[in-house]
């Protein structure tokens, strides 16, 4: 392999694009909470925003403020394949940077589309799909974990997460909208490890479901076991559907665990009444508290397997050149 | 849907991760109270009647006051248990919420991230920790008692939910347990006369991590 790929290859081992051809299946959200986890627990973590809508700013509050470019800097650094330094957004929160996303993104797909035709891929060039890993490769040394927030229904961005990624992590409904989804990124995928022959699923997760729908669940997991060849790819933690909690995320631009810190101090209803009257704002949800801890468990999980994919990669190699030297 | 992604995706990390048992933290052993329930524990597959559910207390046991018929049947399960099967996957988790105190919450998370443990392994240490007392810990949670001399007998506690102080307000605490696990935990919970599997985990986590110096 050339030098300058296996550069780009460790340096991009903890990328991870969480994506799904579905809309409103939870990529968003998991990407926002799950960067906001591993940043609270001291990991150093820089998400990616490759949506047009960018929701990722109204999760994190940033959406309007000084920081908040449209994706300006991301389609820059991509027209000038990674001559200038990725413009990020550092400490949206403590550890957690931020890559934005917005309407200057529009002109990615097309920008892509041309670059596309103009390069047949067999004169040795670079690919076009991996503008984005030859983007973020020089910026990756900085951060343990890297998250990219993918579109729904947009191909091309897409395989441009998928050549900078070496994790996916797809979530999904219980209904068949998210299967179909998955079936619609395997394309992708296969097609990216062209280009991106380190790529792999890390994993699956089952998002907005109600807690107590266990034979929807058990459903829903025998029919994307069943999809996978009967290795499923779920990981254990469901994110519970909390409509309050969604809402009031977005609304403050919140974190669920900051949320659940909040609504934690909040006085008694009754406290609020007596001394104030009507309350002044709508009172948070203690639905956060729960939603949080999925995400915290769903963060536990993915880094008992990232650790358990490195360990098994390191044995891997040294078995490797234990082989060679003998 | 006939399509075998597995063919595109190849196996994911968390399917392969499943099979790295050795590499993921190791579980904690079998609750040292497990082997003392067997013949109390349901077959696999078995729902368990209210009356094979409710043990009495015998003369020799230590587990705190005896339990009359009547407290007994208070204290059953509002919902019969059904132990995890034998022949489900050991390898799978799930997950279980529990609702604690927010200081216990709190203090599972510094016990979690000192010892560098799960959280199955501190709700689980901390019930073998209390299993002796764990019976009387869970009725001690369930009602207010009244004053030396009484004439009165003590009431059921009343659930406050959102309208408590935000300090004394029970939060989701989330751990996850393999079906094998799962087995104990049922059993104890129909041994102790425990309502869920959250208040046996509750009453054991809050016992252990709030009334203790810190080992």
């Amino acid at each position: 392999m050339h030098a300058l790929a296996v550069d780009r290859q460790t340096a991009l081992a903890r990328v991870i694009a969480v994506t799904n051809d579905k809309g409103g299946v939870g990529k968003t959200s998991i990407v926002a909470n799950l960067g906001g986890q591993l940043a609270a627990a001291g990991y150093r973590v820089l998400l990616v925003d490759l949506n047009r809508q960018a929701n990722l700013a109204d999760d994190l509050g940033t959406r309007g403020t000084s920081v908040d470019d449209q994706g300006e800097g991301l389609l820059t650094g991509i027209v000038l394949e990674g001559r200038h330094p990725l413009p990020v957004a550092f400490g949206v929160r403590p550890n957690l940077d931020l890559v934005c996303g917005g309407t200057r993104l529009e002109a990615l797909t097309p920008l892509m589309v041309s670059k596309t035709m103009g390069s047949p891929g067999s004169s040795g060039q670079s690919s076009p799909f991996l503008a984005l890993a030859d983007v973020l490769a020089p910026v990756a040394e900085h951060y343990d974990v890297i998250l990219i927030d993918c579109p729904p229904e947009n191909f091309i961005l897409t395989d441009l997460a998928l050549g900078a990624a070496r994790w996916v992590i797809m979530p999904t409904k219980t209904d068949i909208g998210g299967l179909v989804g998955m079936t619609l990124v395997a394309e992708r995928f296969a097609k990216a490890q062209q280009i991106n022959p380190s790529l792999g699923l890390l994993g699956a997760v089952l998002f907005a479901t109600g807690t107590k729908a266990t034979a929807i669940h058990a459903a829903a997991r025998s029919a994307i076991s069943a999809a996978f060849g009967g290795q499923s790819p779920l990981f254990t933690t469901v994110v519970r559907h909390a409509e309050r909690t969604a809402q009031d995320a977005r609304r403050l631009g919140k974190l669920a665990h900051e949320l659940e810190a909040e609504a934690a101090q909040q006085p008694a209803w009754w406290v609020t009444l007596r001394n104030h009257g009507e309350p002044q704002a709508p009172r948070l949800s203690a639905t956060a508290a729960s939603v949080a801890a999925d995400y915290r468990e769903l963060a536990y999980e993915v880094l008992n397997v990232l650790r358990s994919m490195e360990q098994a990669e390191q044995a891997g190699a040294a078995l490797g050149a234990a082989g060679e030297r003998a | 849907m006939s399509v075998d992604l597995s063919a595109q995706f190849g196996r994911s990390g968390a399917a392969q991760a499943r099979e790295l048992g050795a590499l993921l933290p190791p579980r904690p052993p079998r609750a040292a109270a497990s082997e003392q329930l067997d013949d109390s524990t349901p077959a696999a597959g078995e729902v368990s009647t209210e009356a094979e559910a409710i043990p009495q207390a015998s003369a020799d046991d230590n587990t705190g006051s005896p339990v009359d018929d009547q407290s007994a049947r208070r204290s059953a399960p509002s919902r019969r248990l059904q132990p995890a099967p034998a022949e489900v996957d050991q390898t799978q988790s799930f997950q279980i919420p529990v609702y604690v105190l927010p200081a216990a919450k709190a203090a599972a998370q510094q016990r979690r991230a000192r010892d560098r443990v799960t959280n199955a392994e501190v709700a689980f240490s901390a019930i073998d920790a209390t299993f002796p007392k764990l019976q009387q810990l869970l009725q001690s949670r369930r009602t207010v008692q009244r004053k030396a001399g009484s004439l009165f007998p003590a009431r059921r506690q009343r659930t406050r939910g959102s309208s408590a102080e935000p300090q004394s307000r029970r939060v989701a605490w989330v751990l996850q347990a393999t079906a094998e696990e799962l087995g104990v935990l049922d059993s104890l919970v129909v041994e102790l006369g425990a309502e869920s599997r959250s208040e046996l985990i509750a009453a054991a986590l809050e016992a252990d991590l709030l009334t203790k110096s810190r080992r």
